[in-house]
């Protein structure tokens, strides 16, 4: 027999046992083998047709979505009219071969509208008078119809969660026994065996199952969970919905998302679900996926990101989502009860490794674990990290399970792009890149990218005219902006010679157009990097970084992830944690990007691969790393494809040990552990270095080190060490004559439950005990107190690089000696608190985002939103004090009123009164910087707000559509406010600006 | 099984095409009286079976599903029609030579089990010596005028039972079998688990398993003809295209069955037009 036999039949008898055994490794064999025969060319051109939709099946049955969703898709493909005599027309195969193949991606309208189509010339044929003769394939078609409309009716109702699918299945657990009385063709009988098997895995598997509330269930299924994929199943059967802890490492798109809204969403964790995030752009993101998840399920979410300033909202909510530093001040400060969580869900677990964001992890973690005291809590660690995170480990710490799948949705092929050939990891021979049909347009004045440009903008090409969107990979924030301007503008210029690119660029521009819209609609006083960005929308390119506001941020996400955008040149991917679907993840420079501040590696680059394409099921994708040389070529071959990846480790023992990380990462560390001392000796009232150390006996770092010999004698050294630091702070004292027993000062105390670090805590004391405030004019008091917020190591270790070229004015000069003694001649330390503050008094002065920037020598492409952000950074940083003087300093009543009034101020990003006013108007086209200029505008010609008309609004400002949304809106509010005498009805409520988005 | 049964002597025989392919002939003589009254019973017994065959739109579940597509295309069975009246007669002197001639031990005999010869798939499968034989059975009720048209029709349709009949389709085709033996037996035992009945299908499909394991199983063609017409078998296997029996891994046996009055009583039973 030949080997394509042997492996026939081989797959023939795998097939059989997952029939007869329900056994997902037998189908899996059975699948994996008969593609391969397909794929060789070693079956009959009679056969093509069954046995690759028996390998679709087949995949489907074992869980394997994304390859039997490519199975499928060949079906049309590989048809041979195998269902040509048993239709009533040949007419309508080729529908019903897209149908079952539509079943791939549990699509059935196309099924649905065969069966319809055939349905309809069936019932005409009835009515005639003139019957056909009778049929040979009666049996085939009665069967074949019935199991399609069986298919179609269950996974109509799965896609509804409706408990009709239920009974569908049980429909066709007896279809199975009757089909077995019937004379169908043997190839028939087999697809309809296999069918009917699909239908039972696929109910087993369906959400509509779950131990959850219907609500939430509905939710989920709203969201487009309806069958668990592998990673949930695994979940699930150690105990997710039964509270069970577990570290679950999966590749990106895998669905570990769904795992959390499912133990959010638990019966037993009602009220009580914290969804932990290491950034506070995924907490936003992650808060709006909660939300758009979860919302009709009534469950109340809240996170951090958009209820800054109203932390006890937070308390209140069933489910919270923050960052993990956040968190740990809820916690301290008693905002959120420790007793009352039952869930803890970190996404991204694999950063506990990293710096003073691990260390923050690890603690609250220990907190938490040390808190629970018998009470169910459970801890739910999600990571995209498969190689890198030691799960075994990690969950013997949380006491928990490690679910570990590498089982990807998408197929993504790695390759390096040199010398305009493709290169596969997997050996397969290099493939050329598609040449541009015309000589390229020049890419002068890309500076260190312009070698790259072209073979960019080939990629470019290929996603254009093929549609497979394309996601170019870059290093630095104004690179970005700048490299979609060059490729549209290349683009521009060779649509001229190429008809192929004119037409394909020419149909990605609808899609788009709305985007576009939104961009030009966020603000009528549109920033010119915003004007350009709306542009590139309109050709179906755009650029993205975390320096673009939220507003127009959220745009071109939306617009990806909907899968409008051709090609996005971004330094990051957009969507935060979930998956995008672009068909192409290529890496411009991928060694600039592994030494740049993103340091990717091997693992890193798969993970941002796999989002970046993640939710393009079923469609082939790949990550492209781009090589100029074949020095690179190699570095890039060793770097991203055959490095060992580091485990991760306790930061908190990094940060013991010190030395590992740079002197900012040691210095951030170690504010964390000390925050964490601190914490513990005032949760205690008073500890012993023995207490502190037990306190970390239930850190990951114990149980990392648990081994190694030195570990108590290493805290039992540095823990002394770091106590003497709080001591020297005035934050904690050595207390009866014992020299280990430590106790926390007043200072301390509130320093313990603030939001700002203890180092921070400690200056900014210090600088309100030494300065002589009632001395101050009160024209410096706001100077001062914006200083004061300088001087916090947050703002300096997140905006010092912002503003490190900002000129200090002498206003603020003249504050310097006033600091200096407080700060102890740190005098690094105080130029820095000056240059923060000069830029922050430009943000309460109405300066316009783009002169800060211009005025600190910044590109405000690339530091909208940080500008933004430092503002309201700096909002709640000057609360924090404010709660410190209040708590600590009463006497000091006029410094409190400023900082009072400092804070509102930054939160506004104004002092002008008619800038005030025109935002207190609630109108949402009317921003801050659109306010500023229409104050100016009125100003200028002397009327007050009153005056104001939808007139001024288009005349001055030269984006139309903002202008002319923003102008609607003025007529409308002034129609509210001066109601006609004769209406009667009460006047439509104006629409509030939604709450400002604010973070700590 | 009827007792009566059609005697066969063995013709020439020989293998060509490097081993691949084995011809067989084989004659019967029966009278015409006798020969009738053999096929009369058993197209009798198809007639039954037919009718106790399950309709679709009766069934159940699947009557509910083809409600919404309409109940049938086509009417009901009136009458066997021509073609699948000539193909039972061949499938009929097929399994009479399965067990008078080769005697050959019957697994799957599609008459029997579905009424007609009008379905895809195996028409006869038998075991021999642990091995089994999965049978295309062709009946050549029409011929050419001369010898020479008649085998170029006989070759003709050895290659389109070869083309159907490759290792990989036999391979699938007793899969099928397996997979409804397994779940005639599991029927009858969740119906009665006492019931010895279910043994025989479960035996069945444990034996097809094996043998799909073991790769024991061959095809053969078997090629029913009138006792009158010439054959030439020399030029019947040169007309054969080599390259059909690449899809074979074992040597292909092709009977072909010269039945005598075979033409003349298939003749007279297509013109007793009401066969219900």
């Amino acid at each position: 027999m030949t080997r394509s036999s042997t492996d026939y039949v081989s797959a023939l008898l795998d097939m059989l046992d997952g029939v007869l055994d329900h056994d997902g490794d037998s189908y899996r064999r059975c699948a994996r083998t008969l593609e391969e025969l397909v794929g060789a060319g070693a079956m009959p051109s009679n056969m093509i047709f069954y046995v690759s939709l028996y390998a679709a099946l087949c995949y489907d049955i074992a869980n394997m979505p994304t390859d039997a969703a490519r199975m499928y898709r060949t079906l049309s493909n590989r048809y041979g009219g195998e269902f040509d005599e048993m239709l009533p027309s040949v007419t309508y195969a080729g529908d019903l071969v897209a149908g079952i193949a539509g079943l791939g991606c549990r699509d059935t309208r196309p099924l649905s509208l065969a069966i319809s189509k055939i349905a309809s010339l069936v019932r005409d044929r009835e009515s005639a008078s003139d019957q056909p003769p009778m049929h040979e394939h009666q049996s085939d078609y009665e069967v074949l119809m019935a199991l399609l409309v069986l298919l179609d009716k269950f996974f109509s109702s799965l896609s509804d969660l409706s408990d009709r699918a239920r009974s569908f299945a049980l429909d066709a657990n007896a279809m199975r026994g009757e089909i077995s009385r019937f004379d169908i063709s043997p190839m028939l009988r087999i697809m309809a065996i296999l069918c009917l098997d699909l239908v039972r895995a696929s109910e087993e598997r369906s959400v509509a199952n779950l131990d959850l509330p219907d609500g939430v269930k509905k939710c989920l299924g709203g969201a487009g969970y309806r069958e668990l994929w592998p990673v949930q199943l695994q979940a699930i059967g150690v105990g997710l919905l039964g509270g069970r802890s577990m570290v679950c490492a999966a590749p990106a798109g895998s669905g570990k998302t769904c795992l959390a809204y499912m133990a959010a969403g638990r019966r037993d964790s009602a009220g009580g679900a914290v969804y932990l995030v290491p950034t506070r752009t995924l907490s936003r993101q992650a808060y709006d996926d909660f939300r758009r998840a979860l919302g009709s399920a009534r469950i109340p979410v809240m996170s951090s990101s958009v209820a800054s300033d109203r932390d006890e909202v937070l308390g209140e909510s069933d489910i919270v989502v923050t960052t993990y530093e956040k968190m740990d001040y809820l916690l301290r400060s008693y905002k959120v009860r420790a007793d009352r969580i039952r869930t803890v869900i970190i996404d991204e677990a694999h950063t506990i490794g990293e710096g003073s964001r691990g260390l923050a992890l690890e603690m609250l973690l220990t907190r938490l674990m040390a808190a629970k005291n018998g009470s169910p809590l459970q801890v739910v660690a999600l990571s995209t990290s498969t190689s890198r995170i030691d799960t075994g480990a990690m969950a013997g710490w949380l006491d928990a399970d490690p679910v570990t799948s590498k089982w990807r949705p998408i197929d993504m092929d790695e390759c390096i792009c040199h010398n305009d050939r493709i290169h596969y990891r997997d050996g397969r021979e290099a493939e050329r890149l598609l040449p541009l049909p015309f000589a390229p347009p020049s890419c002068v004045g890309m500076g260190n990218l312009e070698s790259r440009v072209g073979t960019c903008f080939q990629f470019y090409r290929q996603a254009v005219v093929e549609d497979r969107p394309l996601l170019v990979l870059a290093e630095g924030r104004p690179e970005a902006a700048r490299l979609a301007g060059k490729i549209a503008e290349m683009a521009t210029r060779a649509m001229r010679l190429d008809p192929d690119l004119l037409l394909a660029v020419q149909e990605s521009r609808a899609p788009c157009a709305e985007a576009s819209r939104k961009i030009r609609e966020a603000e009528a006083d549109l920033p010119s990097y915003a004007e350009n960005l709306a542009t590139l929308l309109e050709m179906g390119i755009a650029y993205y970084s975390a320096g673009l506001p939220a507003k127009y941020r959220g745009v071109v996400e939306d617009a990806a992830r909907a899968g409008k955008i051709r090609a996005m040149i971004a330094t990051d991917v957009p969507g935060g944690s979930t998956c995008m679907p672009f068909a192409t993840a290529l890496f411009l420079d991928p060694l600039a990007l592994s030494q740049g501040t993103c340091r990717l590696d091997g693992e890193r680059y798969r993970d941002i691969a796999g989002r970046a394409v993640g939710a393009g099921h079923g469609r082939a994708s790949r990550a492209v790393l781009l090589a100029m040389s074949d020095d690179e070529l190699e570095r890039c071959r060793e770097v991203f494809w055959e490095s060992d990846m580091a485990p991760v480790r306790s930061a908190l023992g990094a940060s013991l040990r010190g030395g590992e990380a740079s002197c900012d990462d040691t210095a951030a560390e170690g504010d964390m552990l000390l925050s964490h001392l601190l914490w513990t000796t005032a949760e205690r009232g008073a500890a012993t270095a023995e207490d502190l150390v037990n306190s970390m006996s239930t850190s990951w770092f114990w149980r990392d080190s648990a081994t190694g010999p030195d570990l108590r004698s290493t805290l039992a050294r540095s823990i002394p060490e770091r106590m003497s630091v709080l001591e020297e702070w005035g934050l904690v004292v050595r207390e009866g004559g014992n020299d280990s027993l430590y106790a926390p000062t007043k200072r301390g105390r509130v320093a313990s439950t603030s939001m700002l670090l203890p180092s921070s805590s400690a200056a900014i004391g210090r600088c309100i005990e030494c300065i002589d405030w009632d001395s101050l004019r009160d024209s410096d008091m706001c100077d001062a107190v914006l200083v004061l917020a300088g001087t916090s190591s947050e703002m300096a270790r997140r905006y010092g690089c912002l503003a490190a070229d900002t000129p200090v004015p002498p206003r603020l000069e003249r504050l310097r000696p006033v600091f200096q003694k407080a700060l102890r001649g740190d005098d690094a330390r105080l130029s820095d608190a000056l240059r923060l503050a000069a830029m922050l008094r430009l943000w309460v002065d109405s300066t316009l985002v783009e002169d800060i920037a211009e005025k600190c020598g910044r590109e405000c492409v690339a530091h909208a939103a940080d500008i933004e952000s430092m503002s309201l950074d700096s909002a709640w940083i000057v609360s924090s004090i404010a709660g410190i003087v209040n708590g600590l300093y009463p006497r000091h009543g006029r410094l409190a009123n400023t900082l009072a009034e400092v804070a509102e101020l930054c939160r506004r990003g104004t002092s002008d009164a008619m800038v005030k006013g025109l935002l207190d108007m609630g109108l949402e086209h009317m921003g801050r910087e659109t306010a500023i200029r229409m104050a100016r505008h009125l100003c200028g010609k002397s009327r007050k707000i009153e005056s104001i008309s939808a007139g001024d609004a288009l005349s001055l400002f030269p984006n139309k559509i903002g202008a002319e949304a923003l102008a609607g809106e003025i007529r409308r509010c002034k129609a509210v406010r001066q109601p006609s005498p004769e209406a009667a009805a009460p006047a439509p409520r104006v629409p509030l600006r939604p709450p400002v988005v604010s973070s700590t | 099984m009827e007792a009566e049964s059609l005697s066969f002597t063995g013709g020439s025989s020989g293998t060509v095409r490097g081993g691949r392919l084995r011809s067989v002939v084989v004659k019967s003589s029966p009278s015409c009286h006798r020969l009738g009254r053999i096929l009369e019973r058993r197209l009798h017994i198809a007639a039954e079976r037919r009718g106790d065959v399950p309709v679709a739109r009766d069934a159940p579940v699947m009557g509910t599903m083809l409600a919404n597509v309409g109940n049938r295309m086509w009417p009901a069975y009136s009458r066997i029609p021509q073609n699948d009246l000539t193909g039972l007669v061949g499938e009929f002197v097929s399994e009479m030579l399965t067990a008078d001639y080769i005697r050959g031990d019957p697994v799957f005999v599609k008459w029997r089990m579905r009424g007609t010869s009008l379905s895809g798939g195996l028409d006869l499968v038998f075991g021999k010596d642990g091995r089994v034989y999965a049978c295309e059975s062709k009946h050549l009720h029409s011929y050419g005028r001369t010898a020479s048209g008649t085998g170029s029709r006989v070759a003709s349709e050895i290659k389109r039972a070869l083309l159907q009949n490759t290792d990989k389709h036999v391979a699938s085709d007793l899969l099928a079998l397996c997979l409804q033996f397994a779940e005639d037996a599991r029927r009858a035992d969740a119906a009665d688990p006492d019931c010895r009945d279910y043994s025989l299908p479960a035996r069945r499909h444990s034996f097809l398993r094996d043998v799909l394991d073991a790769a024991r199983y061959s095809s053969s063609v078997m090629v029913v003809i009138d006792g009158s017409v010439a054959l030439d078998v020399q030029a019947i296997n040169a007309k054969i295209d080599p390259a059909i029996l690449t899809g074979f891994a074992t040597t292909v046996t092709v009977y072909l069955v010269c039945v005598d009055n075979l033409h003349c009583e298939t003749e007279r039973l297509i013109g007793r037009c009401d066969l219900r």
